[in-house]
């Protein structure tokens, strides 16, 4: 299945070599060495001249093939203007680089650096690297405290403009030398309701639960601080309004769940 | 003299010839501007004023979506020229685009672009075609310079490029070699997203 997809993707882009990276129900993300138009000659402003990445959404069989190409585009679309509103309000995220809309292509930056073990530096990752390498001490240490703190400090900021992730996991985030960045807008949504920022935090609550259960206490707490932390440094009395308002949901979405209706 | 040329992995069969021109005089541009609104085929170039276009990469991104538009039969504007202009601009209007970006009297320096088949040229049409510019646009060969990101940053004006961009509400950063790659950055996304 995956080969044929690969080979839907060399259909639209000729000449470019592509190794597949990762692949969900959705999407296939791929890693190039070429810049779609740059020559080598020239370096695009990015801090990694030597790898892009490209996302594919290919088209699914199953759909009518007029409404598979508009909500292809439709998503790619959203996508993409999430990505350039995060550039715009300086949240870190990949850069874009190119897009086909109609093809559902999206070619955007490569952040993140290799682990001592050869993967790629993802919040989880590196969590999951020291687990098993290091004495269990360096697991709860100040490094992680900080980084846990700059990670709820980055979805606070998110939050506080109106923006939901909506698919917050520790594989979501990705380190480059310790600084978190967001990648992944595949369910990304705009809302100031406490409620849809609330299921946000749920969903990492849970994810970090079930990947890093170990420590999964310290580190929520440590992400919940970071991101009581930035709604108080930058927006002063009302953050700390808006930081309450969606605490006390986050407890009522623990008892009740993700879903808020009973149906699905 | 100094042009470049470029040619893209995904379409090879295209190479594009690019020169950079600096302090044409008034009238010269009035001339251009008159001879490509009656379509005269010596100047059937795409011809951009500097001040909105960042770095090489903002170019680079517009040229590349316009040959891939030109491939694929998708072109939105009549020609490959203009196609360029309409991809460099985040407005949805060709008319706009072409006022904004297009050759412009206040602008002494003008980009010319120019979309050749690889199998049609060699080094002696590049000359050719760059001298042939010299003489559309009256100026001696060390008004001919080289197009880099260099150039381009003495060239732009940018708070025409934050007005046209729509960029007032986004915190730019005062460092000249930042600045550069973060307006970069935001114009690629605005012109991906021209329309939508």
């Amino acid at each position: 299945m995956t080969d044929y997809l690969v080979g839907q993707v060399q259909k639209h882009l000729p000449h470019i070599p592509v190794e597949v990276v990762s692949q969900g129900a959705e999407a296939l993300v791929f890693k190039t060495s070429v810049h779609p138009y740059l020559p080598n000659s020239i370096s695009p402003y990015l801090d990694n001249h030597d790898e892009y990445i490209i996302k594919f959404r290919p088209p699914k069989p199953y759909r009518h093939p007029k409404i598979d190409a508009s909500i292809t585009k439709n998503r790619t679309v959203g996508e993409v203007k999430f990505m350039s509103k995060l550039a715009r309000i300086g949240i870190r995220a990949p850069s874009l680089i190119s897009a086909d809309f109609n093809n559902g292509i999206i070619w955007m930056e490569c952040l993140g650096q290799t682990l001592p073990n050869g993967e790629v530096s993802s919040f989880k990752n590196w969590l999951w690297y020291l687990e098993r390498n290091e004495i269990p001490d360096k697991c709860v240490s100040d490094e992680v405290r900080v980084v846990c703190i700059k990670v709820g400090a980055l979805i606070g900021r998110l939050h506080l403009n109106n923006m939901v992730h909506g698919d917050l996991t520790s594989s979501n985030i990705l380190l480059e030398n310790f600084e978190p960045a967001l990648i992944d807008f595949g369910l990304s949504s705009y809302s100031g309701l406490a409620e849809d920022k609330a299921v946000d935090l749920y969903v990492m609550e849970r994810a970090i639960l079930s990947t890093h259960s170990v420590f999964s206490d310290k580190y929520n707490a440590w992400l919940l601080e970071g991101y009581e932390q930035i709604h108080e440094t930058e927006f002063g009395k009302q953050g700390k309004k808006k930081h309450l308002e969606t605490i006390r949901k986050l407890e009522d979405v623990r008892l009740r769940g993700r879903k808020r209706s009973m149906l699905g | 003299m100094s042009w470049t040329s470029v040619s893209f992995p995904s379409y090879p069969q295209y190479t594009v010839f690019i020169s950079l021109f600096t302090g044409i005089e008034n009238d010269t541009i009035s001339t251009v501007k008159k001879e490509l609104i009656a379509a005269n085929a010596e100047y059937d170039f795409c011809f951009l004023n500097t001040y909105h276009v960042v770095s090489v990469e903002h170019l680079y991104g517009s040229i590349h979506r316009s040959i891939a538009n030109y491939a694929n039969d998708t072109l939105k504007a009549r020609t490959v020229n203009t196609e360029i202009i309409f991809n460099l601009s985040p407005i949805n209007k060709i008319m706009e685009a072409l006022k904004k970006f297009g050759v412009d009297e206040k602008c002494p320096n003008i980009i010319a672009i120019k979309v050749f088949k690889t199998e049609d040229i060699d080094e002696k049409s590049f000359i050719d075609t760059n001298n042939h510019l010299l003489k559309l646009l009256r100026i001696e060969k060390d008004s001919n310079i080289e197009l880099n990101d260099k150039t381009l940053g003495q060239l732009v004006d940018v708070p025409k490029v934050i007005k046209v961009y729509k960029l007032s509400d986004v915190k730019i950063s005062s460092d000249e070699s930042q600045k550069q790659a973060q307006l970069t950055r935001l114009v690629v996304a605005a012109c991906l997203l021209r329309g939508l």
